[in-house]
């Protein structure tokens, strides 16, 4: 409880960190709606790789997209820690599968550092957040998910 | 003849008697025949020489009577004055110069050396003549000679065919012209060689017929003086009786060419003066047709005259190369004949006789001395033996013949004689031979049997001595059977006992072995309990890893409510601060619990991969340890029952090797006893062998002297048998065939050995049984006495 009185005593952020093939990843915390286990998915034929289905949110259908595949990380088996993140992304909802959801990070703005070399960033990279020794890469959900199929904001 | 069979001797008789007079009179006759025909050969030859030296006697008397006839005829007595008084006076009538001598001389000396030579040359195988020296001539000599031979146109040996000199006229041609025609007639009538005519006082020969060299040379000086016709001259110059004629016997006449010549002379009478002599040079031509005469058909018969210096005076007929009268005078080394019957009969002998000839071949000779006007030959008649006795030899083969004939009948007829003879003597003898044979071999057959019998009963004591050593034998081994029985009785007994005391203990070993299984068994029970009751540990221990994963469902759930908690909070801004703070503890109580949850599972799993393989691992173990010992157990239960069958069949064999020795022990019994009475079978079996033997040694006696006296039998039948076969070999091998002593006096035994009777048995007969049965083993064996028996056991003694 103290970290978090830490946190908040100075102009900090929320963070959302996530494992994908041993790496740890940061979205920030207001671009997530939810995070649930991975639901049934119906797939939908001739779609992308990464893209893994569909799923039934309470009504809402939404894609869901294979955040290893669509990173060219290497899969892993399924294990009971996968989770499926739910962006909203204003317009649409989008479900994310990872290996495994961290913590929800709280780090002052000055620990996020942009990303050092124009030639390493890549468009979905928004900074490398610098906490506890380890750095945590930031991403932009919705440029990594730019392309892809989406589901329409309650599009029924 | 004492090795001669009978046959033979009569054989040999007959034909003595049969042969000796037919071969003896035969000889005799054929002694006599010979005697006969030698006797009618040698009166033949010698009556064959006789004619022939009486022609030959009468020839000579014949020459002697023509010589002394034509000396009395008045016409010679004329022609030999005109010729002595025409030769003397020639030279003076033709007025002859000395430059004429010279060409007469030369002329003549051609004539000389040139014909004569030549001649000479050719009869004496190339001897040449010193011709020259011939020329010892007077002047009328000379004159005439060149006249009558130089000058003559007449061949060399015709001269005498020129009748008269025509080259000038003188007394001398004239008287030639007169006389020379008729002297050469009675010359040519009487076969002479020449007719001589001779001046008394100077010797000079005033005339001849053939003109030779000798014409007008003196015999008292010239060339000639000392030949035979010299001689002649001489010896007729001396005669004192106008009845009278010398001849001169054959000798070399260099007028004839050195060939022989013989001479007959008589001096010419005139008025009681011997003016002159007349000479004829004898013809041997005329001699040999005498002698050369055949008489009879006799092939090799030929008659010859032989003068004292045994030089041929006729031709041979066998050898009319070298025994001719020319050839034994040019060479007397192979004309003459001076064989030793000729040297007597030139000594006047009268010789008959069969003996080599002269050409050293057998002949039958007739050789007697021959008188010719005062000179001693000898005329030999010969004929040679073959021929001459050719009937004697055809006599000798028929006598041979008919010896051999009558030899051979009378053979035949002996030899059947003889043999028939000789054959009924040999059947007799040999017959009596067989018999006495026989007798002699079954003598020595009844000595070999009694001698066997002897041997024999001699060794059926020994084999009863054998027999009865082998029975002691038996008997101790049947008492080591009756003890080896009870030993083994014993032995088997133990080894009964021993056996069950094993099968107990088989028995025990198995309860054992089974209890150890059954052991086992629960073993193996308590080790599949024990693992049930582990795998339902590990049943537990995976429902607590199930209830943790539920756990760890929950803290997922928990985070994820957390998170979600968060995200609410974070939306609702300042106002969900607090919450946030309360969502993040909750996700880091989430986390821890199911951080924790995690360990328990990983030591859930680890304790149950520990469990399993821990219960694996003895399983594993536990199984193989039981197979093994299973495995074992079965191997000691089957050797067990194995074991227990092995000792239950030992028991059973031990069992029937009991009943045997019983059985081994009953029958040593039996044959104990029955080796007692087999013993006593012995000792009754000993007496009856003593008594055989004692049997044996007297029959054996008796075969001695039946041999003996089969041989007295038989030394006589082989005498009868020599007599008649004659054969002492004969004699050898009839008794080789029957075995017999040295003889009958010999009292030595022919075996020393002794177990055969000897003929005579003058020693101890103690020695014939050298090993009395020894007595003792045997005795020893029945077990009833033990004496030492000796050699000289009285019980043999009178054997």
């Amino acid at each position: 409880m103290g970290t978090t009185k830490n946190h908040s005593s100075t102009d900090a952020s929320r963070f959302m960190e996530f494992s994908l093939g041993g790496e740890s990843f940061a979205v920030d915390l207001l671009l997530v709606k939810e995070v649930i286990t991975p639901p049934e998915m119906t797939p939908i034929p001739k779609s992308a790789a990464h893209v893994s289905g569909l799923i039934n949110l309470r009504g809402l259908v939404l894609t869901v997209i294979d955040a290893r595949k669509l990173l060219g990380i290497q899969p892993e088996k399924a294990t009971t820690e996968n989770a499926v993140i739910i962006f909203d992304l204003g317009e649409r909802l989008v479900g994310v599968i990872v290996d495994s959801i961290q913590k929800v990070l709280h780090v002052p703005v000055e620990n996020v550092k942009p990303v050092p070399d124009a030639d390493a960033a890549t468009p979905y990279m928004k900074g490398i957040i610098q906490f506890d020794n380890k750095l945590t890469m930031l991403i932009d959900p919705e440029i990594l998910l730019a392309g892809t199929p989406s589901a329409k904001h309650r599009a029924a | 003849m004492k090795t001669m069979t009978l046959k033979k001797k009569l054989l040999a008789a007959f034909l003595f008697a049969g042969l000796v007079p037919v071969f003896s009179a035969g000889a005799y006759l054929y002694w006599q025949s010979s005697q006969a025909i030698e006797a009618e050969v040698m009166t033949q030859l010698s009556a064959t020489r006789t004619l022939k030296a009486n022609a030959l006697q009468s020839y000579f008397k014949l020459l002697k009577n023509q010589t002394l006839a034509l000396a009395h005829e008045e016409q010679v007595k004329d022609a030999f004055e005109a010729f002595e008084a025409g030769f003397h006076n020639y030279s003076r009538e033709q007025r002859l110069s000395a430059i004429d001598a010279t060409v007469f001389r030369k002329k003549l000396e051609d004539y000389y050396v040139g014909n004569y030579g030549a001649e000479y040359k050719k009869q004496n195988n190339g001897k040449d003549v010193d011709a020259r020296s011939l020329m010892n001539l007077s002047d009328n000599g000379l004159a005439l000679q060149y006249a009558y031979i130089a000058d003559n146109e007449q061949a060399l040996g015709s001269k005498h065919l020129l009748d008269s000199y025509r080259k000038g006229k003188s007394e001398y041609h004239s008287a030639h012209a007169d006389f020379h025609p008729n002297m050469r007639e009675f010359l040519e009538r009487f076969e002479l060689y020449d007719i001589f005519l001779i001046d008394a006082a100077t010797g000079d020969i005033v005339y001849t017929v053939y003109k030779e060299l000798d014409f007008g040379t003196s015999l008292k000086n010239g060339p000639y003086s000392t030949s035979g016709l010299g001689r002649v001259f001489r010896k007729a110059m001396e005669v004192s009786s106008p009845d009278e004629a010398v001849m001169e016997d054959y000798s070399t006449y260099t007028p004839s060419y050195d060939g022989p010549a013989g001479f007959i002379a008589t001096p010419i009478w005139v008025d009681g003066q011997k003016k002159g002599v007349i000479a004829f040079q004898i013809s041997f031509d005329k001699v040999n047709s005498i002698s050369l005469e055949k008489t009879g058909s006799a092939k090799t018969l030929e008659t010859f005259l032989v003068g004292s210096d045994f030089k041929m005076r006729s031709d041979s007929r066998m050898d009319t190369t070298n025994r001719n009268v020319r050839a034994s005078f040019r060479n007397p080394e192979s004309g003459s004949i001076q064989t030793p019957a000729m040297v007597r009969a030139i000594g006047g002998e009268t010789i008959q006789q069969v003996g080599p000839n002269y050409l050293k071949k057998d002949a039958v000779m007739s050789i007697a001395p021959f008188e010719v006007l005062g000179n001693r030959w000898a005329i030999q008649t010969v004929i040679d033996a073959d021929e001459a006795f050719a009937s004697l030899s055809t006599m000798r083969v028929a006598f041979v013949v008919f010896l051999l004939v009558s030899g051979a009948i009378i053979s035949f007829f002996a030899a059947w004689f003889a043999r028939s003879l000789a054959g009924a003597l040999t059947k007799v003898t040999e017959g009596l031979r067989v018999e006495a044979e026989k007798v002699a071999t079954t003598s020595v057959a009844l000595a070999d049997l009694s001698t066997k019998l002897s041997e024999a009963t001699t060794e059926q004591a020994a084999s009863l001595q054998e027999t009865v050593a082998s029975i002691d034998e038996i008997s101790a081994m049947i008492s080591r059977n009756a003890d080896s029985a009870g030993a083994s009785t014993r032995t088997s007994e133990t080894s009964t006992l021993a056996a069950r005391k094993g099968k107990e203990k088989v028995e025990l070993m198995l309860e054992s072995i089974s209890a150890i299984a059954n052991g086992n068994k629960e073993i193996i029970d308590q080790m599949q309990k024990s693992n049930r009751e582990i795998s339902e540990i590990v049943k537990v221990i995976e429902e607590i890893s199930l209830k943790t994963q539920v756990i760890n469902e929950i803290v997922f759930q928990t985070k994820l409510l957390s998170f979600n908690a968060s995200v609410e909070a974070a939306r609702a801004g300042e106002h969900g601060k607090g919450f946030a703070v309360v969502a993040e503890e909750v996700g880091n109580l989430a986390s821890m619990s199911g951080k924790a949850a995690t360990e328990i599972t990983d030591m859930l799993t680890k304790s149950v991969k520990r469990v399993t393989e821990i219960v694996d691992g003895t399983k594993g173990l536990m199984e193989s340890l039981i197979r093994q010992s299973k495995e074992k157990v079965e191997q000691g239960t089957s050797t067990a029952h194995e074991c227990a069958q092995a000792l239950d069949e030992i028991l059973v064999n031990v069992s029937s090797v009991n009943e045997m020795v019983r059985e081994i022990a009953t029958a040593s019994q039996e044959q104990s006893q029955g080796v007692i009475e087999v013993n006593k079978a012995m000792s009754e079996l000993d007496q009856v062998t003593q008594s055989n033997s004692a049997s044996a040694m007297e029959s054996s006696h008796s075969a001695g002297e039946l041999k003996f006296q089969a041989e007295q039998l038989n030394q006589l039948i082989d005498e009868l048998r020599s007599l008649v076969a004659g054969e002492l070999s004969s004699q050898k091998q009839t008794f080789d065939s029957a075995p017999r002593s040295s003889g009958p006096t010999a009292g030595e035994p022919r075996r020393s050995q002794g177990n055969v009777v000897p003929f005579k048995s003058s020693k101890p007969a103690g020695k014939l049984v050298s090993s009395p049965v020894k007595q003792s083993e045997f005795k020893k064996a029945s077990g009833i006495s033990s004496d030492a028996p000796s050699a000289n056991d009285p019980r043999f003694e009178d054997v």
